[in-house]
């Protein structure tokens, strides 16, 4: 009977393949999802996109709500959308009202969603206009930097002639909880969310020649600070130029578990390496992988569990 | 001779347990944006029902109780109440009155009347469910019968249980839903049957208001560079709370069935029609206030049921919902009618050891537009659905 069952889901098409999307690295909101091959066909001139753009050209790993506007021909219905080489398959989103000051082309707008697997460096959005049969137009295409959170402000991945930060020291995890990297300096200071540099000041306020000093370390984020979550799950202690040696010990302090379970944490150690060529690369080492549990929580009271040491000369 | 029911004057105690397993076209291994599972290919218990009644000359009192596995472990009040009636000259027939206090059926139509138990397809239709997400709620309700003719009206909270783990807490209105049914059915004992009846519905729905908010530095990365300028940093003043309202609602319904038993079993037909207006508390949820209009619904079903040597189970049943019929939707620039029809149709095949088991295999083909073609069009969804229940009872 269960081969029966079985065979009648499979001719009534009950079988388990669905795609969503919702599991694509590149989402666009309110589009519907299409597995295969991006629809684009350059030996037509209609329906097209004329314009799609982006209010910047700069995306961080995992960013959401990245505005997509556009205009296409008026004999469009939809407009297709995908990133060059990235996911399983594309999406579309209906074309909406006509915009009377561009001579009545049709127009379009979502929010473009990047997640982590996405890789780094230069994208193309490509978008394409479909027909009311479904046919395509040729491609249009947007290009867009993705950057690694680790960078920062750097545009390194996108052009690798531009220098990236010296030293990162990253603590990354994979739940949704309140982890915070803490790190003691050679200096003895202890760099953590409520006192991000590396610099000790006796005196007051550390002034802010010596924060912009690029030898100093500045610690990127509180993430999940306080369970409000941004689910960006990572911190990184950076620096610009290299840093006073001596050896820096890593924590990982567990503050709050914001209801989760557990934990898995990994920490590296990014540093900065100039090529033959003039141009630049990134080297990663791996300095601890591990798990904490609820009983590791402490709210901030220790300075967590000791992870390891990163020596620079 | 037969037993008059309120003869039985000890604690009865009744249950079944319904296990299954599905198989959905829409699932996957993902969760939604906001963490719920989309995959719905599972074994679970759908309902585990123990009961309990004691019967008294003049009264009745009964509780029951529910587990399932629908969302993770659960256990929920499904009935309690306590009757008062006056027995009936007949003895196969409901008291001529009985007053019920207490989380009690709904008097509304054919389906919300229909025990689990006895239902032979798995659920009731898309309708009924998007009306009543569950069958029970709390009131009185004064029921009875006079010859052929039933009657059953009731005062309830109008915010039927929800016993779905994590489902959303609905505030109680003070005013109170009216329902209500009148019909007819013959005697059992025949070799035919014939049933029906109207009903009706009103109440008030609820608007929640808002809170008042406090004032709000926004930042908006105009230009995406994931730096704060001064011109991306907008000042959102603090909103004043908005009050909630009541709305109206109400639903008219009539419902028909007719049986006639042969050498191979009882062959069943039966069908209703419910006309409503705000109903909808589940699929698409009305609410006037934020829409501007009242929403119009339509909910239909026909089915067949046909018993086969004893032993053996057919049924076929088309419902239809339609939660809007003045939606519109927007397509290149333009408002068009959207359809927002749902209609399922539902071949059902079962096996049976009356009163005691049951394995029933049910396959839903759902007839919808509320997928989207290539060109944004809407089409049907892929949201056919395959169950396979074991049912036992005592």
């Amino acid at each position: 009977m269960m081969s029966t069952v079985l065979v009648m889901m499979a001719v009534c098409g009950c079988s388990p393949g669905f795609d969503s999307g919702a599991g694509e690295p590149f989402r666009v909101r309110q589009g519907t999802f299409f597995p295969g091959a991006f629809p684009e066909d350059d030996q037509v001139d209609e329906p097209k996109v004329t314009n799609a753009s982006t209010a910047g050209a700069i995306v961080t790993e995992g960013q959401s709500s990245v505005p997509l506007t556009g205009l296409t021909t008026t004999d469009a219905w939809s407009v297709a959308l995908a990133l060059e080489g990235v996911g399983s398959g594309y999406w579309t989103l209906p074309v909406l009202a006509p915009d009377v000051t561009e001579g009545g082309q049709l127009t379009f707008v979502t929010d473009l969603e990047f997640t982590r697997d996405v890789p780094f460096g230069f994208q193309k959005v490509l978008v394409s206009a479909l027909d009311e049969a479904g046919l395509p137009g040729p491609r249009f295409e947007v290009s867009l930097c993705v950057l690694p959170e680790t960078t920062g402000t750097s545009l390194w991945p996108c052009a690798p002639d531009i220098r990236p930060q010296h030293t990162v020291i990253s603590l990354a995890w994979d739940t949704d909880v309140d982890l915070d990297l803490i790190v003691t300096a050679p200096n003895g200071k202890v760099v953590r969310a409520k006192t991000p540099s590396t610099p000790v000041s006796e005196t007051g306020p550390i002034p802010n020649p010596v924060i912009a000093d690029p030898t100093t370390g500045l610690l990127s984020r509180d993430s999940n600070g306080g369970c409000v979550l941004d689910r960006i799950r990572r911190e990184s202690l950076v620096f610009q130029d290299a840093p006073p040696p001596g050896e820096y010990t890593l924590f990982a302090s567990l503050n709050a578990t914001c209801g989760q379970s557990h934990v898995v944490f990994r920490a590296s150690h990014y540093t900065r390496r100039e090529l033959a060529d003039g141009r630049w690369a990134v080297d990663e080492v791996e300095i601890a992988r591990g798990q904490l549990l609820p009983v590791h929580a402490d709210g901030g009271a220790t300075l967590g569990t000791r992870i390891g040491t990163v020596t620079i000369p | 001779m037969k037993r008059r029911w309120w003869d039985v004057r000890q604690l009865l105690v009744s249950g079944y347990l319904q296990a299954q397993a599905e198989f959905h076209q829409l699932s996957e291994d993902e969760v939604s944006p906001d963490g719920l599972p989309l995959n719905q290919d599972r074994f679970l218990i759908r309902r585990g029902r123990l009961r309990a009644d004691r019967f008294f000359q003049y009264a009745h009192v009964g509780i029951e109780i529910d587990v399932n596995t629908v969302r993770g472990p659960f256990v929920s009040l499904r009935r309690a109440e306590a009757s008062f009636f006056y027995p009936n000259r007949v003895s196969y027939r409901p008291p001529y009155a009985m007053i019920t206090v207490g989380l009690s059926e709904i008097p509304f139509g054919f389906e919300m009347r229909q025990g689990h138990r006895q239902r032979l397809f798995m659920e009731r239709t898309t309708g009924s469910l998007a009306f009543f997400r569950g069958e029970p709620d709390v009131g009185v309700r004064l029921s009875g019968a006079a010859g052929p003719f039933r009657y059953a009206f009731a005062l309830q909270n109008g915010v039927p249980l929800d016993d779905r783990p994590g489902a959303v807490s609905v505030p109680f209105l003070a005013s109170k839903t009216t329902v209500g049914r009148v019909g007819f059915e013959t005697d059992p004992g025949k070799a035919w049957e014939i049933r029906g009846g109207v009903s009706m519905l009103a109440g008030r729905g609820f608007h929640e208001g808002s809170p008042e908010t406090k004032t709000e530095l926004d930042w908006r990365d105009l230009n995406q560079d994931g730096n704060v300028s001064l011109n991306e940093l907008v000042a959102i003043p603090a909103q004043a709370a908005t009050p909630s309202t009541t709305f109206g609602r109400w639903a008219v319904n009539a419902d028909l069935g007719a049986g006639w038993r042969t050498r191979s079993g009882w062959t069943k037909l039966y069908g209703e029609l419910t006309v409503a207006s705000n109903l909808d508390r589940s699929l698409f949820v009305a609410d006037p206030i934020s829409t501007g209009f009242d929403l119009r619904e339509l909910s239909w079903h026909v089915a067949a049921v046909q018993e086969i040597m004893t032993y053996g189970l057919l049924g076929f049943r088309v419902d239809g919902y339609d939660g809007n019929w003045d939606a519109f939707g927007a397509r290149r620039g333009l408002f068009l009618p959207a359809d927002l029809q749902i209609v399922t149709l539902s071949p059902v095949v079962g096996a049976t050891l009356p009163g005691r088991a049951r394995l029933v295999l049910q396959y839903d083909h759902v007839l919808d537009s509320l997928g989207r073609d290539a060109r944004g069009e809407p089409v049907g969804l892929p949201n056919n659905v395959w169950t396979l229940r074991a049912q036992m009872e005592f």
